[in-house]
């Protein structure tokens, strides 16, 4: 029944740029590492022209200009040389202007891209614009009254407006999550969600297989975590299609996310809201960039995550989804470089898989188990690369590694010590286990036998038998070739 | 067109109330402006320029991206909280405002 839909999703993501002020004042527009803009005294970061005060005018924060720019070129964006600030007129108290000074006709960035990883190759979506604009402050509502907070007000933000080419909840997912990683690897956005620094609004609407117009559409607007925003979308999915799918119509308004109930509830929306008037503001000249400026910030692009996962293949022989899982994310990908770059140089790929492999498995599942952020564990690229040393040498087994990998996580001791503490190191002394293989063929005639005759399957019995033979801690690769010698 | 609708919904946006008497004063003027737009879209296009978002033909002026530091007032709050005519003690330093929700 389902399948004869499909969904169509755009994003609309605002970013806000970690600039030190504000984006028209001298106002600090983020205090030290790690403090938002909220923790401090509200009205504090405010002056005239931040709370619109008669006569204030705005003058325009170089950096915030050049870090659309960036954006704009780390997603193949048409950088517009002209670019027009225009006003947004309405009436809200977090508003002091009456109007939110923002791009309208003519944004700094036009239409651009970005690859996100899909089942069996990247997948493009197009970008529709970039532009700036400046957020507002925050209201926190009392009982008879409400109170207005403007140390937000003026913060720099730049809107990424997508074309409605997802498909799928999960596809917006790998499109947030590969923005997000962009934002932050370029330095120009803090990425935190929780507070607010990029926030995200979904439009979803539903049409029959095959179609090409778009449905109606309702817009879910922020949502603060990846995984409440795939849900949201997910469940407003099924929900416009049960509403079609009864007779009834999808109606345009925005919905809002009660992660409690994994729901989306509608926002009754204002009465001529998207009446918003915009036109240039006389406040502001036309901004104009020049070619050599916008080469000069091409130059300082850091590595992007598609090169990155391009490098990987490349250099490390990744799969392109094991490529593509580090890339995506800092911390793994920073964490990765640091752990790879403690092997001596040469063929680094069996290294490189086996650290991949600890970094989005055991340790992905330990960090998130216990919501600490990998940076700030006790493990270190060091431990890594002890272990994948010790791992791939035959030291110690599979399991026994993910045991030293917990230790490690719990303790931050030494790898070296942590397998000597909990005995894990494997047999690996040919003297040591050829009795016990030569008794386990002994007791077993009819299985060697067979082994012999070429039922290679029987091989994984002796492998089996040794290990409990030895206590879990013969390695298995050497009981194998002992196996077979002694057959021979 | 239904000029006086236009009036009482461009009024309403911009949160001005409106008598009966001023609804047709402003429809009238509101006409004449109209219909002076509609005599400029019957110049042709071709005739014109690239449009004009601003009368001076310079670009904006841009500053570097240095904070400076808030100012407080006497009693050590934000200095702007002065122009304020409420403001809510229970947050500490917040404008008090009618209730939103
Ligand atoms: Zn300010």
């Amino acid at each position: 029944m389902q399948s004869e839909f499909e969904a169509v999703i755009g994003l609309e993501v605002h970013c806000q740029l970690s600039t030190r002020s504000k984006i028209f004042c001298a106002c600090p527009a983020r205090m030290t590492e790690g403090q938002s803009v909220a923790d401090i005294t509200p009205n504090l970061n405010t002056c005239p022209v931040c709370t619109g005060q008669p006569g204030a005018l705005p003058v325009l924060n170089k950096k915030v200009v050049e870090y659309a720019v960036l954006a704009g070129l780390a997603t193949h964006c048409e950088i517009q040389m002209h670019s027009v600030f225009s006003r947004k007129n309405y009436f809200y108290p977090d508003l002091p202007k009456g109007y939110q000074i923002s791009q309208y006709d003519l944004p700094v960035c036009g239409k651009g891209w970005l690859e996100i990883p899909g089942g069996s190759a990247p997948k493009r979506i197009g970008i529709t614009r970039i532009h700036l604009e400046e957020d507002a402050g925050k209201n926190v509502h009392e009982v008879g009254y409400s109170a207005v907070n403007l140390n937000r007000a003026g913060v720099p933000l730049i809107e990424i407006v997508s074309e409605p080419e997802m498909f799928s909840a999960e596809e917006a997912g790998a499109y947030l999550r590969t923005l997000h990683s962009l934002v932050v690897t370029l330095g120009i956005c803090d990425g935190n969600m929780q507070e607010g620094n990029f926030r995200c609004d979904a439009n979803v609407s539903v049409r029959k297989r095959g179609a090409t117009a778009l449905g109606t559409r309702a817009e879910i607007k922020n949502v603060n975590s990846f995984r409440f925003i795939e849900k949201a979308i997910e469940y407003e999915i099924q929900r416009q299609i049960q509403v079609v799918v009864s007779g009834g119509q999808v109606v345009q308004e925005t919905r809002g996310y009660d992660s409690d109930k994994n729901v989306t509830l509608s926002q009754r929306s204002k009465e001529e809201a998207h009446d918003y008037r915009y036109f240039p503001d006389p406040d502001l000249l036309p901004l104009r960039l020049t070619p050599e400026w916008v080469e000069k910030l091409r130059g300082a692009l850091p590595e992007l995550p598609d090169q990155k996962r391009a490098r990987y293949s490349e250099q490390y022989k990744l799969s392109s989804q094991d490529a593509g899982t580090l890339s995506n994310s800092k911390s793994l990908s920073d964490f990765f470089e640091r752990t790879i770059a403690l092997f001596p140089a040469g063929d680094l790929s069996a290294p490189a898989k086996a650290i991949v492999n600890f970094l989005t498995g055991e340790l992905t599942r330990l960090s998130s188990e216990a919501s600490v952020e990998l940076a700030q564990s006790k493990v270190t690229p060091r431990h890594l690369a002890d272990l994948v040393q010790v791992s791939l040498s035959g030291v110690i087994s599979s399991s026994g590694a993910k045991q030293v990998l917990i230790s490690v996580w719990n303790s931050g001791a030494p790898v070296d010590s942590v397998i000597e503490k909990e005995g894990l190191k494997q047999v690996s002394d040919v003297g040591a286990l050829e009795p016990i293989v030569q008794k386990i063929i002994d007791s077993n005639p009819s299985q060697a036998a067979e082994l012999k005759a070429g039922k290679e399957k029987l091989m994984s019995f002796f492998v089996g038998q040794a290990m409990k033979a030895s206590g879990g801690k013969a390695n298995p690769a050497l009981v194998s070739q002992i196996v077979k010698k002694l057959l021979a | 067109m239904d000029m006086n609708a236009i009036s009482r919904s461009v009024a309403k946006l911009a949160r001005l109330e409106l008598s009966e008497e001023e609804v047709t004063t402003f429809s009238d003027q509101l006409k004449q402006v109209l219909t002076y737009i509609d005599q400029l879209q019957s110049v042709p296009e071709s005739s014109l320029g690239a449009p004009l978002y601003h009368p001076l033909e310079l670009p904006t002026l841009l500053r570097e991206d240095q904070a400076k530091t808030p100012q407080l007032d006497s009693e050590g709050r934000p200095s702007m909280l002065s122009a304020a005519s409420q403001t809510d003690g229970l947050i500490g330093t917040a404008y008090k405002v009618p209730p939103i929700l």
